[in-house]
């Protein structure tokens, strides 16, 4: 029998695009996109893998120790003593060393982590312990396009917290109250430039959660702290703060949310999706060109697509060298 | 927020749906269902499965006002994650558009949606569970294997099952093994990778089946004891070096809802829903039941004819015995639901499906009590759009004795594209050829390819395990290995390699030599490379120290494979196919596999060797690179998969049946439909695992190995017949001879009921007189 015959009485249908809903977070997508689409695109998106990308020890390290120095406090409702911060940087780093990380220098690191948490205990500790609501709290919507593909927004912010400005008595731009809600962020570093790009992303990273807690709940943060803690590194300016956090000027960082900070921070993440999702469509072999916009030097340096990438100017240099 | 009436719920979905309830009425008694007793949702292929459980969901949220953060939602990939979060949120949309302004109040992004394993990971990881904390997941099986390797050649302390002069005790302890080895030459000695791979289904399953260590330690039987010794062995190992593999990750999370901790965080329990509940294993059922808190609050949905996993350690039984096994947990019996109106597929594609699966006595053992499906379980029934005259049941066959692949692949593709040509289908993904291996030289793939080449049609194959034949992917790793050992060493290798991996890694080097001919930059690398290499070597080993040093670069950094494989990548002819998608998934699986290998072995990064060593570069990198890496790959490596979409635009899919689970098609050929299956480690480990699980996982009527298969069998191929639509084109040979075992093998005498097997079909008139058009 010949198809055509066959075949006379088959059903026609049409081919259905399938719907795909994917999640975005700031930090993982959002940034990393902003900051050198190739990068993200083989990395984040191809699945292309390098094991040079381990976390970093020092910021890891604060963070892990932050978190369980707060458990114990849950606990036994009293501060860790000199004692227990050692121990408990001790076991953070067997863990991360364990878990693959690479790191130099690291009993002066370890020491430097020791001195840093016991100040900001002092300086902070029990009224920031005691106002915490959750630490590394997930916050996650679904968010609609706008023309664009719709998607799923999630971040992690490093604290919830309560009303920790005001229990630690610090002069704002707005007044504080006990009833606040606040998010804070560790930042194991010192405080960036004004200026700088760096702190441009934490404030925009700051107005996404802020945003994303206000669709969760219904109501926006009072206000979003950035909390540098290499700050307290500084031997001089710590002890001319007499154990008063309000005397040591660049260790926070308070960002009010405002309509139009979140407005324009929200509407940026939309692009960027939209951006993202668009890439996707391109043809394989145009998809996840080297970025028109400038990217910093460091970041190119450490990026393993350096040896090829159009856009770093020392491509061949670096190519060429043996290993 | 006032609950939602079901009422009022179920008009937002037919105003989300056109004005029409989009369910049919078994579908509509689940949404009936008393949440205090379980729900066994058994649901044949097409029954609309992940549409009734994903507005399930919206309707606990809604209606029973279940707070989304105390609901878990289980699959079992991340692709199906993906669709039913994207289904959810669609759905949840729909009905904010259909003004139940009541939604607005809940979140459905708040649910713990995801695999089990990656449940598992992200709460033990918030609830900063000490024994897991940072800890190293090896998930997957090549890095499993790494890690069992890894430990091997510290000879002072390997794995006692690994052990050289224990090979013997392996053998009686895993009769497959014993089987595997008796088929080699006298004088064989099993290559420590062979073994590995055993052992390490072994160990998972023992895991997943929840077999203590001491019962076997302290067993009379010698064989279990070694077991025991074996397994109390890695569990310390994986402890030492602070790692977990996905079997591993499990047990942890059992220990953390058994402990104090976990049951405060359990609280009164979680709403459970368990998607694909048909290849659950042992311990995976135990977390689900410990995650509702011991109430009944547990809804599974699968369809026991669709388990295809056994070789991961999944037992059918946990869906077919449900109610057994709830009652034994103290809950009530649950209640059963069976969906059978299919919307896939063409009415006689679901009556053979039907005819297949609910006659033979395989799968119905005739005067036998023991389930081997779900009781009760009715025909499905056909409610599909796609209807007409046409034979929608082709068999791919011929009267010859033989197989003749390649006249038949032909056909095959003169079908396809006449589909095409005619625009009765739009694109090529709407075929798939469907096989129980992808590996091009098995099951005629060949053939199949060939034709197609020959005809133009373009297919996607990523899984035929032939990616490290690419010749691409070998020029990229002979590249590797001249930098790691230059020529003049070359006569050193075969004392330690393992000969089959050396000569393959000779030619991957030969095939970078010829390419270095004509890309003068790519040799200009490797040549002043290694002499980069010789010259760090002479300063090194004038040192005379005892222990190696690594390799650095000019700039100081620490030089590994990875890092090798990013430099090479910049030179041509390697950068050019970075952008051809189809050799760069290849070189991509490469870097893939090489950081997978890095993650066990010291971030893959070289050392130079001390004085006196015949090699410049570390004797252990050379040993470990060339017979635990590319050992695993010669094995046979697979492009990575896409954790999006399953099915590749443009192109006709060839894949597995098991990657097929879940998918559909509008035409599916199913190649050799009368594949012999054997009993295989699989079966083996099974039967020696059962009788080790605590009494109440363990399955009382454990069939025989060979009994075992056939299910396994019937159940692979109903899973490959169910994914078409509108065409299915089965391909199979006539036996030689009527007897039962061929009998059992032909995929024709199998549709047939057991009083009818008598009259066997032997030819294609018989073939045409059950209803079944030969193309
Ligand atoms: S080298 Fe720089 S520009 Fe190029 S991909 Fe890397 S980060 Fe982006």
């Amino acid at each position: 029998m010949s198809f055509e015959r066959m075949f006379r009485d088959w059903p026609l249908t049409h081919l259905r695009e399938v719907k795909m809903i994917r999640s975005y977070s700031v930090t993982t997508d959002i940034l990393s996109y902003k900051r050198c689409r190739r990068q993200y695109g083989f990395f984040n998106v191809r699945g292309y893998r390098s094991s040079s990308a381990t976390q970093r020890y020092f910021g890891t390290m604060v963070h892990d120790v932050l978190d369980q120095l707060y458990r114990m406090y849950k606990k036994t409702k009293r501060l860790p003593d000199g004692r227990e911060v050692v121990d408990c940087v001790e076991k953070a780093h067997v863990r991360l060393i364990q878990s693959g990380v690479r790191a130099v220098y690291t009993v002066q690191q370890k020491e430097q982590i020791v001195t840093l948490i016991r100040r900001f205990l002092e300086l902070a500790g029990q009224p920031f312990f005691a106002n915490i609501r959750e630490t590394e709290y997930t916050l996650e919507r679904s968010m609609d396009g706008d023309g664009a593909p719709d998607f799923v927004l999630e971040g992690i912010v490093d604290v919830l917290a309560g009303a920790v400005s005001h229990a630690l008595g610090l002069e704002m731009s707005r007044s504080t109250t006990g009833n606040d809600v606040e998010i804070w962020d560790y930042k194991s570093g010192e405080m960036p430039a004004a200026d700088s790009q760096l702190m441009a992303d934490y404030q925009y990273q700051m107005n996404v959660y802020a945003e994303l807690y206000y669709q969760q709940t219904g109501i926006y943060p009072a206000r979003c702290v950035l909390m540098f803690i290499g700050e307290l590194n500084n031997d001089r300016l710590y002890n001319r703060c007499r154990a008063d956090i309000r005397e040591l000027r660049h260790i926070l960082h308070v960002i009010h949310p405002s309509d139009e900070q979140i407005g324009r921070a929200m509407t940026d993440f939309r692009q960027t999706v939209a951006c993202i999702e668009g890439e996707k469509q391109l043809p394989y072999a145009t998809q996840w060109q080297a970025p028109n916009h400038d990217v910093d030097r460091d970041t190119c340096i450490a990026c393993e697509l350096r040896y090829h990438c159009p856009k770093f100017s020392d491509r061949d240099r670096h190519r060429r060298e043996p290993l | 927020m006032k609950p939602v009436t079901l009422e009022r719920f179920f008009a937002a979905m037919q105003t989300a749906h056109n004005g029409i309830l989009p369910l049919d009425p078994q579908q509509k008694l689940a949404f009936h269902h008393d949440y205090r007793t379980p729900l066994w949702m058994i649901a044949g292929p097409g029954t609309g499965k992940t549409h009734t459980i994903t507005w399930l969901v919206l309707k606990r949220m809604l209606v029973d006002r279940i707070d989304p953060s105390r609901i878990i939602f289980t699959t079992f990939t991340n692709k199906a994650a993906n669709e039913l979060q994207t289904r959810l949120i669609d759905h949840y949309q729909k009905l904010l558009q259909a003004g139940l302004v009541e939604a607005m109040s809940i979140d459905p992004t708040k649910i713990r949606l995801g695999t089990l394993h990656s449940i598992c990971t992200n709460v033990l990881r918030e609830q900063r569970y000490e024994p897991t904390m940072r800890i190293n997941l090896l998930d997957d099986e090549n890095k499993q294997k790494f890690f069992l390797q890894k430990t091997y050649p510290d000879w002072r302390h390997p794995n006692p099952l690994l052990k050289k002069e224990n090979a013997g005790r392996l053998k009686l302890l895993l009769e497959f093994f014993q089987f595997w080895w008796d088929g080699k030459k006298q004088g064989f000695d099993p290559p420590s990778s062979r073994k590995v791979e055993f052992v390490a289904k072994l160990f998972s399953r023992a895991i997943e089946n929840h077999v203590g260590i001491e019962p076997l330690r302290r067993s009379t039987n010698v064989n279990l004891q070694f077991l025991g010794e074996g397994l109390q062995d890695y569990h310390n190992k994986l402890a030492h070096f602070h790692f977990t593999d996905q079997s591993m990750i499990q047990k942890h999370f059992l220990d953390f809802l058994n402990s104090e901790d976990g049951r405060e965080w359990i609280g009164s329990g979680f709403t459970m829903f368990v998607d694909e509940y048909q290849d659950t294993n042992p311990i995976q059922s135990e977390i689900y039941f410990a995650l509702t808190g011991r109430r009944g609050d547990l809804s599974v949905v699968g369809d026991d004819d669709q388990s295809l996993y056994r070789f991961r350690g999944a037992t059918v039984e946990s869906l077919i015995l449900f109610d057994q096994i709830c009652m034994a947990k103290g809950l009530s019996r649950p209640q059963p639901l069976y969906l059978f109106e299919n919307r896939r597929s063409h009415p006689a594609i679901v009556d053979w499906i039907n005819r297949f699966i609910s006659t033979h006595p395989t799968m119905h053992p005739i005067g036998s009590s023991m389930r081997v499906r779900a009781p009760g379980k009715p025909n499905i029934v056909s409610r599909s759009n796609i209807r007409g005259q046409y034979p929608a049941l082709l068999a791919l066959t011929n009267d010859s004795i033989g197989t003749r692949d390649d006249h038949d692949a032909l056909k095959a593709a003169n079908l396809i594209q006449y589909l095409k040509t005619n625009h009765l289908i739009e694109d090529y993904s709407q075929v798939a050829i469907l096989s129980f291996s992808t590996a091009e030289d098995s099951a005629g793939l060949a053939a199949y390819t060939s034709a197609f080449r020959a005809a133009g049609i373009p297919y996607f194959n990523p899984r035929s395990k032939q990616t490290q034949e690419h010749p691409v992917f070998r020029q990229l790793l002979g590249a590797i290995s001249l930098i790691l050992q230059p020529e003049h060493e070359h006569h050193v290798q075969p004392e330690f390699a393992i000969r089959k991996n050396w000569n393959y890694l000779v030619e991957c080097r030969q095939m970078c030599r010829t390419l270095c001919a004509t890309h003068r930059e790519l040799a200009a690398y490797i040549e002043t490379s290694v002499e980069e290499i010789r010259q760090k070597s002479t300063i090194f080993r004038a040192k005379n120290s005892r222990y190696p040093e690594y390799l650095t670069n000019s700039r100081g950094r620490r030089v590994s494979f990875s890092h090798l494989w990013f430099k090479l990548i910049g030179f041509e002819p390697f950068l050019s196919q970075l952008s051809d998608m189809h050799v760069a998934e290849k070189l991509k699986a490469l870097n893939n596999l090489i950081v997978g290998f890095e993650a066990i072995y010291d971030q893959g990064e070289l050392k130079l060797a001390t004085a006196g060593s015949p090699t410049l570069v570390d004797g252990n990198n050379v040993i470990e690179f060339c017979n635990i890496f590319i050992d695993a790959l010669i094995g046979g490596v697979n492009e990575p998969e896409d954790d999006e979409s399953a099915v590749r635009k443009g192109y006709v899919n060839i894949m597995t049946i098991h990657q097929s689970k879940g998918l559909e098609f509008d035409v599916v050929f199913v190649l050799k439909s009368n594949r012999t299956a054997f009993a295989s480690d699989t079966h083996g480990i099974e039967r020696i695992i059962n009788p080790l699980r605590p009494p109440h996982l363990r399955n009382p009527h454990m069939r025989s190995d060979e009994e075992r298969v056939a299910e396994d069998n019937f159940r692979l191929y109903f899973v490959a017949y169910s994914r078409a639509k509108k065409l299915l084109c089965i391909n199979g040979v006539f036996p030689l001879a009527i007897d039962d075992y061929k009998l059992r093998m032909n995929p024709w005498g199998r549709v047939l009921p057991h009083t009818e097997r008598r009259a066997m079909i032997g030819n294609v008139q018989e073939l045409r007189k059950i209803g079944v058009t030969i193309l």
